[in-house]
C-alpha cells in the first residue's frame, strides 16, 4: 500500500539524480518567515483567471444529462427534441459514433463501463450531453431528452452491502475486494497479556470535498491539437487520461490549470466532463465550456466514503497497549476506487504495539464514487483510534497525553520498523499540552447548569508527506537579476508559487518581486505530478532548490574566470560575485563578459531519491475546548490548538494557514458534514446543496485556533528538511472534539457527525 | 447575447438604467430573468465575481449595490447570482473590479487580505473582499463577534476564516494616512467623519438622483425561445394593486432570495415579474406607540434591527436567519408570503401575536399571522391579492417573552426546532400565554394543549411539567435529514423548561456562549 497511489494513474516516471550537492541550509534569509503571498493582488483584486472564467470567442456552453436512478438501465434515448431547440448545437450520447469511449476499468485494467454507460450504477451517471449557445439553453436542451429508464432495485446502504438480499451492484456481488488483512505478532498472547480491554464500534460520515469552484474545463481544438483549461490540482494526469481515452499523442494535449478554485483531493484527475467537452468541441467545431453545477459537484465529484470501524484495543495497567484488533468496512461506490483505502494505516504505525491485526472489507454500492479526500482514511481512522486512547486512558486514570507519550512508536512498524528521517510526535504532545494549558484545563471542574465545559485531544501522522521524485525545474536567470521559474505543479491554495519563490530568492539572493513563475501547463513547464497528499513542498522545493543552485554555480564558474579565484572561493552578494577571503575582489554580475554574451543563465533541478530503508511522516497533536448544553445538546468550539511537526516552516503564515484550514474542515467532519442518502425508498442524495450539506462558516469557527509548529530539524527526508502539511492538520481534529464533549459531558458519541440531536438524546437516556 | 447596453445619458423608458464605476449604464432589450451575476460575467466581461452555487448559499458571487437613502447612500452587499438585473435600476453596482484605484493599486480592504493571507485557493476571495467592502463602508470597527456574524454569508473551504477575520480586523488600519486613500469609497466610515456627507458622496448620491423614476419601469425582453417577457417595477401601492389584479399569473418579487431560485435552479421560466422594491409606502418601516410596522420591501436586515432592538431574542433568531447578503436582499413579507421553509421568525411573530394587511386593488384586511397559514405552501392569499405590511404589537411592560432555534450549525441551517414563547406573569400566574413551534408540523402551529395547561396556572416547576407533557398531543413529529422526530420532542420540551428556567430568576447559564467571550 502506498500513498503515492493514489494520486498516480501509472508508474511515476523517474528524474535524474541532482547534479548540485546540496548542503543543508543553516539559517535562513528568506525561508521560513511570514512573507505574503506572490499572487496575492490577482487574487484579491478579482484579475486572476480562473479555469471556470476563460471565456473564447464563439464559446458554447455544455452540460450533462445524468441518471436520476441510482440504479437503472437506459433503454431509449430519444434527443430529436433537444436537437431542435434555439441555440443547441450539439446532443451526444453512447450512441453518438466517437462517444463510445471505455471509462471505467477493473483492477486489471478490463473495461467495465462507459463514458455515456447505458447501465447506470449510481444516480449522477452520464447518459447524455449538450451543447448550447448559452447555459440555460443548454440546461432547457436536456429537459428536452427523453430517456426510458427501466428502474432497478438498487443498494445504498454499505452496511448491509452484503446481506444476500441485497441488490448486486456488479455481477460478481457487492464485494468490491478480497479482505485486506494486515498483521504482525501475536494477537491473541497480546490480549491475554491486557488488563483493561475497551472494545468499541465507530462510524464516520460521508463527507464531501465541496471546492468553491466547481469542477469544469474548457476545451478548444485547433487542428488535432486540444488545449484544455482545468479546473485541476495537477495538469499532467489530465493530459495523460485525455490523451489516453481520446487516442491522441501527448503533445497534442495541452492542459493549462494556472488557478484552482479548491479540490482537497477531487480534483486530482479528469473527469468524465473533462472529455466531454472535447468531445463537443470536436463535433461543433467550437470551444466548450462544461462545469458542473453545485449539486453535480455534490452528487457525483468524489467523497470520502463513510466508514464502519471495530477496533478493540488491549493494555496493561501501565498503560502499555499489547494488542490491536481493527475492522474496517467501506464503499468507494460502484466502480474501483476503495472505500478503505489506507483505512488503518494509523493503528499500524502511530503507537507502539507488537500485536496487530487489521481487516478491511471494501464493498459496492449505488452512489458515486469516492476520490481521495484530503488525508484519506485517516481522519476516520482517528475518530476511532483516539476515541479508544482516550477511553483507555480514563478507565487507566490516565492523563490522555501522558497515555499517548507511553506509547510512542520508535520506528515505523507499519512499514517493518525501519527508522523515521524524523519524528516530533512526542514534542507536539507536549509542547501542544504546555501551550494550551492542558493540565489546567482539564483540572477546571465541570459546570454543573446546563452548560458543561470540557477539553479533548489526538494525536495523529499522516503516511505520506515525504514526496519525492520526480520533479524537475528551471530557473532562468537574466541578465538584469530578474529570474523566471518553471515548474508543472498547481498551486491549489496552499502557497506553493510562493514557497518555491522563497527557495529561490533563498538561493540566488534576488527578491521576491523579481521572480515570475511559469507554472502548471503541460505545454511549457515541466512534469509535475498534482498536488495533492501532503507532498507539494517536499517533492517541488528540493527540485527549485537544485535548479537555482545549478544557477548559482554557473554564475560563480563564470565570474571566477573574470576575477581569476576559484569558484570555491566565490560568493553570491546581491548582483555581485565576491571572493570569500578577500572582499576588494568583486565584479557585478552584469560586468562578466561571460555573462554578457548569453544573457541568461538556465539552471535546472531535479529531485534526489529519498533515502532508503527510511520513513518519512508529519506527526501532529490537536487539543480543543468545547461547551455543550446539556439540554439541547448543541456544542460550541471555543478554542483550537494544533501542533505539527511537518519538519521545517518554509513560510510562517502559508504554514499557519494550512493549519487554520484544516482544523475548521475537521470541525466540519466532527460536527455538521454528512452526505444523506434516502437509503430506504428512492436511494437518491437528499443533501443536494450548500444549505443542507453544511460546511462550517465564520461563525461555527472558533475564535481562538493557534498554530504551533514543531519545527523538527529533518536533515535527511530531502534537501529543504520540510515534510508534508496539508492533509496531518485536519487528521486529529475531529476526534479531538469528540474526547472533549466526553470530557464535559460523560458522553461518548461513536458516530460522527456528532451532532445536537444525537447527543441530546444520549444525554436525556442517561438522565432518565 | 442581443441585449444592447450603453454608457451615457440618452436613456429611454424601457431600459434598465444604473451606475456603475461613476457611468451612467443603460441596458435594454434584455431578459428581465437575467440575473446580475450573469450580466456582469457574461456582458461585461468581469470575471472577478465568481459563481460557486448559483442559489445564494455561498457568497462567492458577492457584490455591493449603493442606493440612495435620503441624502446618503447606503451600501449593501447581496448575492449577484439571485438578483435579477432589471432590480438594479437605479442603483449603483459596485463589483470587486470597481474597488482597484485606476492605477491599479488595491483598496485597503484588498490590501488587508494580503496581508493577512486571507485568499488560498482565491475563489472565495472576491466576495469577501466584497462582503468586507459593505462593512467598511457602514461600520465603525466591529467587535470580533460582529465580524464573525457579517462574514458568515461566505463560505471558504481553505482558509478556516481566521485569516479572513483578521484581515475584516485590519482593513481599518489601512484605510487612514495613506496618501492614495483620499478617495472617499477608500477610507472607512467613521461616525464623526461621515457626519455630513462628504463632497463625493453628495456626487454620487446626484448621480443616484439623476436616475431615479417617478413612474413604474415596465421593461420587455426575449426569452431563450424567442418569446417575450415582462418586467414591471411601479412606485405606488396603487399601482402595484393595479399591476397584480392585471397580471394575476405574474410573479411578485421582493427579495428574490426564493424567486432567484426559481430561475437558477429550477429553470422555471418567470414571463411576467412585478417588482415591489420600489414602492415607497412598501419600503416603510414603522414603529408607533402600539405596533412595529414592517412594510412588504423592507428588508430582513432592516427588519430585523428594528423587531431585535425590542425583542432581543428575536434579533438573535435573525443573526442566526441566513446570511448577511441574503438579508440584505430578502423582506419579512416575502418570507412570510413564500411560506418558504426557513421561517425561523414565524413561531416568534405568532408567540407576538404578529398581523399581515393583506391587499388587493382598493380593500385590505388585517389577519393573524397564525391564520395566514393553511397547509404546507398554502396561505390565505387569494388570487390578486398580496401582503402590505405585517404589524407586530409591542409588549405590555410585563409580557415576557422568548425564542429559541435548533439546528445543526449555527447559522444558516433550517432548524430542526424552533419554539416561542409569550406570557404575561401576574401573581404567580401565566396569562395571555402563546406558544408556538416550527419544525413540529408542516407549518409552524400554536401548541393548544400546552397553551390551555399553562393559562392561568402557577408558574411553577409542576405546571410546567405538566405542559412539557401536554406539548405531545400537540404535534407529530416527523423523522428527516434534519432531525429525529425523538429528538424534536425531547428538545420541544426542554425548549419550554429553558423558557421557564429564565423567566422565573434561574440563576445558571442557559445559552451556548457567544464567539470572543
Ligand atoms: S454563487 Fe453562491 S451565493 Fe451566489
Ligand atoms: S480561499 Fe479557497 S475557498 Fe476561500
Amino acid at each position: 500500500m502506498k500513498a503515492a497511489d493514489y494520486y498516480l494513474d501509472g508508474p511515476a516516471p523517474e528524474t535524474p539524480e541532482p547534479r548540485q550537492r546540496q548542503d543543508r541550509w543553516g539559517e535562513t534569509r528568506v525561508v521560513g518567515r511570514p512573507l505574503p503571498r506572490v499572487d496575492a493582488y490577482e487574487r484579491v483584486s478579482g484579475s486572476a483567471v480562473y479555469p471556470s472564467d476563460v471565456q473564447l470567442p464563439g464559446m458554447l456552453h455544455a452540460a450533462i444529462l445524468r441518471s436520476p436512478h441510482p440504479h437503472a438501465r437506459v433503454k431509449r434515448v430519444e434527443t430529436s427534441r433537444a436537437e431542435a431547440m434555439p441555440g443547441v448545437r450539439a446532443v451526444i450520447t453512447h450512441q453518438t459514433p466517437g462517444a463510445d469511449i471505455a471509462w471505467y476499468t477493473d483492477r486489471e485494467g478490463a473495461t467495465v463501463g462507459h463514458l455515456f454507460e447505458a447501465h447506470c450504477r449510481f444516480e449522477g451517471e452520464a447518459v447524455a450531453a449538450v451543447a448550447a449557445e448559452s447555459p440555460y439553453q443548454a440546461r432547457d436542451a436536456l429537459e428536452a431528452i427523453e430517456v426510458e429508464y427501466e428502474v432497478l432495485p438498487f443498494t445504498s446502504d454499505y452496511e448491509t452491502a452484503l446481506e444476500p438480499r441485497a441488490p448486486a451492484v456488479r455481477d460478481g456481488g457487492n464485494r468490491a475486494s478480497e479482505p485486506g488483512v494486515y498483521e504482525r505478532g501475536d494477537l491473541a498472547a497480546g490480549f491475554n497479556a491486557a488488563e483493561v480491554v475497551v472494545e468499541e464500534t465507530f462510524r464516520t460520515p460521508c463527507e464531501l470535498h465541496t471546492p468553491l469552484e466547481p469542477h469544469g474545463c474548457v476545451a478548444r481544438w485547433d487542428g488535432n491539437r486540444l488545449t484544455v483549461w482545468e479546473s485541476t490540482q495537477g495538469v499532467y494526469p489530465v493530459q495523460s487520461r485525455v490523451a489516453q481515452v481520446l487516442g491522441l499523442p501527448l503533445a497534442n494535449v495541452r492542459v493549462i490549470g494556472h488557478y484552482v478554485g479548491g479540490g482537497f483531493g477531487s480534483k486530482l484527475r479528469p473527469g468524465k466532463y473533462t472529455v466531454i467537452a472535447a468531445l463537443l468541441a470536436r463535433q461543433t467545431g467550437r470551444p466548450v465550456r462544461l462545469f458542473l453545477s453545485r449539486e453535480e459537484t455534490l452528487l457525483c465529484a468524489g467523497n470520502r466514503p463513510a466508514n464502519r470501524m471495530r477496533l478493540k484495543v488491549g493494555a496493561k495497567r501501565d498503560g502499555t497497549l499489547t494488542a490491536i484488533e481493527f475492522h474496517g468496512l467501506g464503499s468507494g461506490g460502484a466502480y474501483s476506487g476503495s472505500g478503505t483505502g489506507i483505512l488503518d494505516w494509523q493503528v499500524r504505525d502511530l503507537y507502539r504495539c507488537d500485536n496487530v491485526r487489521c481487516t478491511t472489507e471494501n464493498v459496492y454500492i449505488h452512489a458515486g464514487a469516492q476520490r481521495p479526500m484530503r488525508a484519506p482514511g485517516h481522519p476516520q481512522c482517528s475518530w476511532a483510534l483516539e476515541q479508544v486512547m482516550d477511553e483507555l486512558a480514563d478507565r487507566l486514570e490516565l492523563d490522555p497525553v501522558e497515555l499517548r507519550l507511553r506509547n510512542l512508536a520508535s520506528v515505523s512498524q507499519g512499514r517493518g520498523g525501519i527508522p523515521y528521517t524524523s519524528n516530533g510526535f512526542r514534542e507536539c504532545l507536549e509542547e501542544g499540552a504546555r501551550t494550551f494549558g492542558w493540565l489546567a484545563a482539564r483540572s477546571r471542574a465541570r459546570s454543573e447548569d446546563d452548560l458543561a465545559r470540557g477539553v479533548g485531544m489526538a494525536g495523529g501522522l499522516w503516511i505520506a508527506g515525504a514526496g519525492g521524485p520526480p520533479s524537475t525545474a528551471i530557473v532562468k536567470y537574466f541578465a538584469d537579476g530578474s529570474v523566471n521559474l518553471n515548474l508543472g505543479a498547481s498551486d491549489i491554495g496552499t502557497g506553493t508559487k510562493t514557497v518555491m519563490a522563497m527557495v529561490v530568492a533563498e538561493e540566488l539572493g534576488v527578491p521576491l518581486d523579481r521572480i515570475q513563475i511559469e507554472h502548471a501547463d503541460t505545454a511549457t513547464t515541466q512534469f509535475a505530478t498534482a498536488s495533492g497528499g501532503s507532498k507539494t513542498v517536499p517533492t517541488d522545493a528540493p527540485a527549485v532548490r537544485a535548479a537555482a543552485l545549478d544557477c548559482h554555480n554557473q554564475l560563480l564558474d563564470m565570474a571566477a574566470e573574470e576575477l581569476a579565484v576559484a569558484p570555491s572561493e566565490l560568493k553570491l552578494d546581491g548582483d555581485h560575485v565576491v571572493a570569500v577571503g578577500d572582499p576588494e575582489k568583486r565584479v557585478a554580475l552584469r560586468e562578466v563578459s561571460d555573462f554578457r554574451r548569453r544573457q541568461v543563465v538556465v539552471g535546472i533541478g531535479y529531485r534526489g531519491p529519498n533515502p532508503e530503508g527510511k520513513a518519512t511522516c508529519p506527526f501532529a497533536a490537536q487539543f480543543c475546548e468545547v461547551e455543550v448544553n446539556r439540554r439541547t445538546g448543541e456544542v460550541r468550539v471555543l478554542r483550537f490548538l494544533g501542533a505539527h511537526d511537518s519538519g521545517r516552516v518554509m513560510n510562517r503564515a502559508t504554514y499557519d494557514n494550512q493549519v487554520y484550514g484544516g482544523i475548521v474542515m475537521g470541525i466540519g467532519l466532527g460536527l455538521t458534514e454528512r452526505r444523506v442518502l434516502d437509503t430506504g425508498q428512492t436511494g437518491k442524495m437528499c443533501n443536494l446543496s450548500w444549505h443542507d450539506y453544511k460546511i462550517p462558516t465564520a461563525l461555527d469557527v472558533p475564535a481562538d485556533v493557534t498554530s504551533l509548529p514543531i519545527e523538527t530539524e529533518d536533515v535527511e527526508c530531502n534537501t529543504v528538511g520540510a515534510k508534508g502539511l496539508g492533509e496531518p492538520v485536519t487528521i486529529p481534529t475531529a476526534a479531538a472534539i469528540a474526547n472533549a464533549v466526553y470530557n464535559a459531558t460523560g458522553i461518548r458519541v461513536w458516530e460522527a457527525p456528532l451532532n445536537a440531536t444525537r447527543l441530546a438524546e444520549l444525554l436525556a437516556e442517561r438522565e432518565a | 447575447m442581443t441585449a444592447s447596453s450603453q454608457s451615457g445619458a440618452d436613456s429611454q423608458e424601457n431600459k434598465i438604467r444604473f451606475i456603475l464605476d461613476g457611468e451612467m449604464h443603460t441596458v435594454g432589450g434584455i431578459d428581465p430573468n437575467t440575473t446580475v451575476l450573469n450580466y456582469v460575467r457574461e456582458h461585461l466581461r468581469r470575471i472577478g465575481t465568481k459563481e460557486g452555487c448559483a442559489e445564494g448559499d455561498c457568497g462567492a458571487c458577492t457584490v455591493v449595490v449603493a442606493e440612495l437613502d435620503g441624502d446618503r447612500v447606503r451600501f449593501r452587499a447581496i448575492n449577484s447570482c439571485i438578483k435579477f438585473l432589471p432590480t438594479l435600476d437605479g442603483k449603483e453596482l459596485l463589483t470587486v473590479e470597481s474597488l482597484r484605484a485606476a492605477d491599479g493599486s488595491l483598496h485597503p480592504v484588498q490590501r488587508a487580505m494580503v496581508d493577512c493571507h486571507g485568499s488560498q485557493c482565491g475563489f472565495c476571495t472576491p466576495g469577501f473582499v466584497m462582503s468586507m467592502f459593505e462593512l467598511y463602508k457602514s461600520e465603525e470597527r466591529p467587535s470580533r463577534q460582529r465580524l464573525h456574524d457579517a462574514l458568515a454569508g461566505n463560505l471558504c473551504r481553505c482558509t478556516g476564516y481566521r485569516p479572513i477575520l483578521d484581515a475584516a480586523q485590519e482593513m481599518y488600519g489601512n484605510g487612514n494616512g495613506h496618501a492614495d486613500d483620499d478617495d472617499w469609497l477608500r477610507r472607512p466610515y467613521s461616525s464623526q467623519a461621515d457626519a455630513e456627507p462628504s463632497a463625493e458622496e453628495s456626487a454620487m448620491v446626484d448621480r443616484l438622483r439623476s436616475i431615479q423614476r417617478h413612474d413604474t419601469l415596465a421593461i420587455t425582453g426575449p426569452d431563450l425561445a424567442g418569446g417575450e417577457r415582462s418586467y414591471f417595477a411601479p412606485r405606488t401601492v396603487a399601482n402595484l394593486a393595479e399591476l397584480v389584479e392585471r397580471h394575476p399569473e405574474a410573479r411578485i418579487l421582493a427579495g428574490g432570495t426564493d424567486v432567484g431560485l426559481w430561475v437558477t435552479k429550477f429553470h422555471w421560466d418567470l414571463d411576467t415579474i412585478i417588482y415591489i422594491g420600489e414602492v415607497d409606502e412598501l419600503k416603510r418601516l414603522e414603529v408607533t406607540d402600539g405596533h412595529i410596522e414592517v412594510g412588504a420591501a423592507v428588508t430582513l436586515t432592516d427588519a430585523m434591527a428594528a423587531i431585535g432592538e425590542r425583542f432581543a431574542d428575536m434579533g438573535e433568531i435573525y443573526r442566526r436567519f441566513a446570511s448577511p447578503p441574503i438579508r440584505n436582499a430578502a423582506t419579512l413579507c416575502g418570507n412570510i408570503a413564500n411560506g418558504s421553509p426557513i421561517g425561523d421568525s414565524m413561531p416568534g411573530l405568532i408567540a407576538l401575536g404578529a398581523t399581515l394587511v393583506l391587499r388587493r386593488g382598493a380593500a385590505t384586511r388585517e389577519l393573524p399571522l397564525d391564520e395566514f397559514y393553511l397547509a404546507y405552501q398554502k396561505t390565505a392569499l387569494e388570487p390578486g391579492e398580496f401582503v402590505e405590511r405585517v404589524r407586530i404589537p409591542l409588549d405590555p411592560a410585563d409580557r415576557q417573552f422568548r425564542t429559541y432555534k435548533i439546528a445543526k450549525r449555527f447559522d444558516q441551517d433550517i432548524s430542526a426546532v424552533c419554539g416561542a414563547f409569550s406570557v404575561r406573569l401576574e401573581g404567580g400566574r401565566a396569562h395571555d400565554v402563546r406558544v408556538c413551534y416550527g419544525g413540529m408540523a408542516a407549518i409552524p402551529q400554536r401548541a393548544g394543549n400546552c397553551e390551555r395547561e399553562l393559562e392561568g396556572s402557577d408558574w411553577n416547576e409542576s405546571t410546567i411539567e405538566a405542559a412539557m407533557a401536554a406539548l405531545d398531543g400537540d404535534y407529530t413529529p416527523i423523522d428527516d435529514m434534519r432531525s429525529s422526530a425523538g429528538y424534536r420532542r425531547l428538545v420541544t420540551r426542554n425548549l419550554l423548561r429553558k423558557f421557564y428556567l429564565e423567566t422565573s430568576g434561574f440563576a445558571g447559564e442557559t445559552r451556548v456562549l457567544e464567539h470572543g467571550r
